[in-house]
């Protein structure tokens, strides 16, 4: 009787391998088109499927050098980098006092803050622009930090409030009674504690801001300025028809996050739990 | 004197004192938030045309407008489908592929890894990379149908198609998300649970029905706030894949807008639209959130 | 007195700079700095253009000179920069020199330059005080890309010399299964392009046409007459003679479908056909003027300034700016430009070699006209087009409601003026 249950176990579990196999080659299969489209030669007007018979590394050549992907690489860390340390930060600290202190205020700026989750960057991009006009923010690395930092905010004091709320408040009062001045709690006491959420908001909104489009096309007009999503859409742009390479600087650019993916899977997973935790 | 010493013991010891902590939060969201929300309004009343220096105010031309614009409402019908259709087919997807991919088997977590993928790329690639599935010259899918012997299909050519299309894309790429939230929600069940089931006679479906889905409700809630915010934001997918057409059909409130800005020289109309879909947004949401909340209290309850 | 103006602030703009060096460290007197320069250029043009900078900045190692493309997303940054009032030092005028730019350019009267620039087109970047405000180094003739050997195979000797001919060739070609004309609809500058084209045909140039042109500049044209014009993309949708995907295809596509001939005719200036060279050689392109509305009309050239380059009038660097036109003009430049691109010169006696020069010479009694919405529309109904030629081309808007979309937009924008 057992032995038959687990005889039938097995067969479900291959079952279940064939499936996750088939479903796996639905969801690799655009890479795959994307990858063999990368490797033709301008004049080679085969199947997207079939891979080349002499892949050529022209369109990576032509990406890099016309396209500048390397140079948009670099801007595109440049901008995740520091907004990614600006909204730790910022988020960390404004997180701490929301979660302790539920006042009235507090309350209040929570809520503001977790509305703007919702907003649509692009139904403020007309005023935004012309404050960046305003204030000289168009073609700099700061204007577009601060818009970006501005709008991944929301996410990263959400996840950190709600991890905070579930530290002890206990450790809060010990500290105090020992003399610990409030303010020195969270660097103390809560900061230690928040490891493992830190790394959650910096994968998430890490990869948020590496793919984030929206405002950088009016931000970064320079071309010396431009980004990764950026450089790719000038590809599709009439006259510069090379598919080939517009191939290669999509490929070029999933790279880095894919291969960090690869890497850090767990805490990308763990990432993404995280900010289901209602 | 006294003052000082008031203050120094407001810093040290009244809590409330903690919420200058949020201030540079507070300070980015008033001047990139709340200021532009403001001038937005401002702007709708105006007939600026993006870049000249000089406007001049219209009243409420632009909403008037609005209301008989066909765009406008192709926009906004597209950006509902975009937004819970792209809901229910992830959630669907998302809790398929979670039941299948718990369990322990052969491939499961290279399986889990390649859905989760598309995840990590920018919508707008994603959008590049289906183009060449989809369009007729060369598509890969039309390869597929022309192997079949089949004759080719030029997908996005009607608007409804269109719009289904990229939902369905939309669902495909980020099902990966929600299928992490539903695997976090299925492992925190307790075996207990379906053991005193199975012990009850319950078969899979009952067991699924009255014990799995009630469990997972809090993953539900959260994968339908973000995925109804994520495809009602939806631009990117849009902009790459049809660019709004065939004609206007297949716009989304967001890339309406950014056309009308700066393709069409209609910032003011713009900024009216903008601030129709924010204030839209933000109701869809309040909404739900209540009803979430209330659902989540009957079962707790 | 303006003129005398400017050419006070020229001067103080070349000397001063030159005084400034005097007083720095380094010894030789050559140019220093850098400049920004803009376009919308795409190869082989840009190409050509980058080459000719390139050997600006080997004669003057001490300017560092920035030239970059940014295709179709350029005129949206310009309209950007124009709100900033912040421009490139040096940028293309692609067709709008006078109407949208003139504001911000700085006269090029004074310059030995101006003097060189081609009659057929010192008009276009002329303004009305006067003041030529942009350096065309080449210009456009355009009408319609056709493939010659498509043409021989349909059985026709001559390119169609009206609408109706032009309806009937398409008709032959259909015939033989290649695709009549090729529309690259999802992005609608396409559909606009080929109504900018017709719509000097059909309301300016042709018998009938009356007092239309002076009516559209004074406010008081009857819009139920632009019909004709949308009614020609209907009629090549209705009658099959577009491509399949004309409402999705992208328009990367429409280089191989030229050079590898698979496609008949294409609304497209001569940088495309260069542009389908690069990919293959051989392709049998051309070039046709625009078909004439009726029997007794005349076909005409649509064109005007091609790639031309403007100053800042605010240009922090109006010396070096100035400094680089003057090099990009010298006939050796401008030739070498020409050449690559294919296209005509903007300056007088450049003997350019010219593959379809043969053809050209065909037609050389046409005229030439602008593009219909730079010179007889406000700036601003290019996206109206934009959006009716979409609308049209997917069978969303109906002709009646295409002239009223027109009007609404026309009435709105000459408000604006």
């Amino acid at each position: 009787m057992a032995d038959s249950k687990s005889k039938l176990n097995t067969r479900w579990n291959w079952l279940k391998s064939a499936a996750a196999i088939v479903i796996s080659l639905f969801f690799f299969a655009p890479f795959y088109i994307i990858l063999s489209l990368s490797f033709k030669a301008r004049t080679d007007r085969t199947s997207y499927w079939l891979f080349p018979k002499e892949p050529t590394f022209d369109a990576y050549a032509y990406a890099l050098d016309r396209g500048d992907i390397g140079l948009a690489i670099v801007n595109t860390l440049i901008v995740t980098v520091f907004s990614v340390v600006l909204v730790l930060i910022f988020g960390a600290i404004a997180a701490y006092p929301l979660a302790r202190h539920k006042t009235r205020i507090n309350k209040f700026i929570l809520s503001c803050f977790v509305g703007v989750m919702m907003v649509p960057p692009l139904s403020v991009l007309v005023p935004i622009y012309k404050e960046l006009v305003a204030i000289g923010g168009i073609n700099t690395f700061w204007g577009i930090i601060l818009i970006t930092v501005t709008y991944n905010l929301p996410m990263s004091i959400f996840m950190f409030s709600n991890f905070i709320t579930g530290i002890p408040k206990e450790l809060d009062e010990a500290a105090l009674i020992d003399g610990c001045s409030q303010f020195m709690i969270f660097p103390r006491i809560i900061l230690p504690n928040m490891v493992p959420v830190i790394s959650s908001v910096l994968i998430l909104t890490g990869v948020a801001i590496w793919n984030d489009y929206s405002f950088q096309l009016y931000v970064l007009q320079k071309p010396k300025l431009k980004t990764i999503t950026l450089a790719i859409s000038s590809f599709f742009t009439e006259g510069n028809s090379n598919m080939p390479a517009a191939a290669a600087a999509a490929v070029l650019s999933v790279l880095p996050v894919a291969i960090i993916y690869l890497c850090l899977q767990k805490y990308f997973i763990k990432g993404t739990m995280d900010s289901a935790i209602k | 004197m006294k003052k000082k010493q008031n203050l120094g013991s407001f810093l040290s010891s009244d809590p409330r004192a903690l919420t200058l902590l949020t201030l540079p939060a507070v300070i980015l969201f008033i001047s990139f938030v709340v200021v532009p929300i403001i001038s937005g309004i401002n702007i709708s009343f105006t007939n600026w045309n993006g870049y000249s220096q000089s406007y001049s105010y219209v009243g409420f031309d632009n909403y008037r407008k609005m209301v008989s614009d066909p765009q406008v409402w192709t926009a906004f019908r597209n950006t509902l489908i975009y937004g819970f259709g792209s809901t229910f087919i992830q959630t669907i997807l998302g809790l398929s592929f979670a039941m299948l991919l718990c369990s322990k088997f052969f491939f499961r977590s290279a399986a889990r890894t390649v859905i989760y993928l598309p995840a990590m790329v920018a919508q707008l690639i994603i959008g590049y990379i289906w183009y060449f599935i989809v369009t007729y010259e060369r598509g890969a899918l039309n390869d597929i149908l022309v192997l079949f012997g089949a004759d080719k299909v030029d997908w996005m050519s009607r608007g409804m198609r269109a719009v289904i299309i990229i939902t369905i894309i939309n669902s495909i790429a980020y099902c990966g998300k929600t299928m992490i939230i539903f695997i976090a929600g299925l492992q925190a069940i307790p075996d207990m649970y379906k053991e005193a089931a199975s012990i009850d006679g319950a078969n899979g479906w009952q067991t699924f029905r009255n014990i799995t889905i009630p469990m997972l409700l809090p993953a539900f809630t959260t994968s339908l706030v973000l995925n109804i915010i994520g495809g009602l934001k939806m631009f990117g997918l849009v902009v790459a894949m049809t660019n709004g057409g065939p004609g206007y059909a297949s716009h989304s409130l967001s890339s309406l807008i950014n056309n009308l800005y700066f393709a069409n020289q209609q910032a003011g109309y713009s900024a009216a639209v903008g601030m129709f879909s924010f204030a839209f947004i933000v109701i869809v949401n309040v909404l739900l959130n209540k009803y979430l909340q209330k659902k989540e209290m009957q079962y707790n309850g | 007195m303006k003129k005398f103006l400017v050419f006070m602030l020229i001067s103080l703009c070349i000397i001063l700079p030159a005084a400034a060096g005097g007083s720095s460290e380094s010894s030789d007197d050559g140019l220093h700095g850098s400049l920004t320069v803009a376009t919308n250029a795409s190869s082989p043009t840009f190409e050509a253009v980058e080459h000719v900078i390139e050997l600006f900045m080997e004669e003057n190692p001490g300017v560092e000179v920035e030239y970059t493309t940014y295709g179709s997303d350029y005129e949206n940054l310009m309209k950007a920069r124009m709100a900033a009032n912040d421009l490139p030092d040096v940028f293309a005028t692609h067709g709008w020199a006078v109407n949208r730019y003139a504001e911000y350019l700085m006269p090029l009267n004074d310059l030995e330059l101006s003097s060189r620039i081609a009659p057929s087109v010192i008009n276009t970047v002329t303004t009305d005080d006067g003041s030529i405000v942009a350096m065309p180094i080449t210009m456009e003739q355009s009408g319609i890309i056709y493939n010659k050997t498509f043409l021989a195979e349909a059985g026709w000797d001559h390119v169609p010399r009206t609408l109706d001919e032009f309806y009937q060739c398409c008709e032959d070609v259909k015939a033989l299964g290649i695709t009549p004309v090729y529309v690259t609809g999802k992005d609608t500058r396409i559909q606009a392009n080929m109504m900018d084209i017709m719509a000097v045909s059909m309301l300016i140039t042709c018998n009938e046409a009356g007092d239309n042109a002076e009516a559209l500049y004074n406010g008081t044209f009857d819009w139920s007459k632009w019909a004709p014009v949308s009614g020609f993309i209907t009629e090549l949708k209705d009658r099959g003679f577009m491509n399949v995907d004309a409402t999705t295809a992208d328009p990367i596509y429409t280089q191989e479908k030229l050079a590898f001939g698979e496609a008949m005719f294409n609304f497209n200036n001569q940088a495309m056909i260069a542009s389908a060279w690069e990919l293959n050689p051989d392709a049998d392109l051309s070039m046709m003027p625009v078909p004439a509305f009726h029997e007794d009309d005349d076909q005409i050239w649509i064109g005007g300034e091609r790639e031309c380059y403007g100053i800042w009038k605010d240009s922090p660097n109006r010396d070096l700016a100035i400094a680089l036109l003057e090099f990009m003009a010298r006939p050796e430049n401008v030739k070498y430009v020409c050449d690559m691109a294919g296209m005509p010169a903007g300056f007088v006696d450049i003997d350019s070699e010219q593959k379809l020069a043969e053809d050209y010479a065909q037609f050389a009694d046409l005229q030439i006209y602008p593009y219909f919405d730079r010179e007889w529309l406000p700036s601003g109904m290019w996206a109206t087009m934009r959006t009716i030629g979409g609308a049209l081309t997917a069978g969303e808007m109906s002709i009646e409601e295409s002239c009223n979309t027109m009007k609404d937009s026309y009435l709105a924008l000459m408000a604006q003026q």
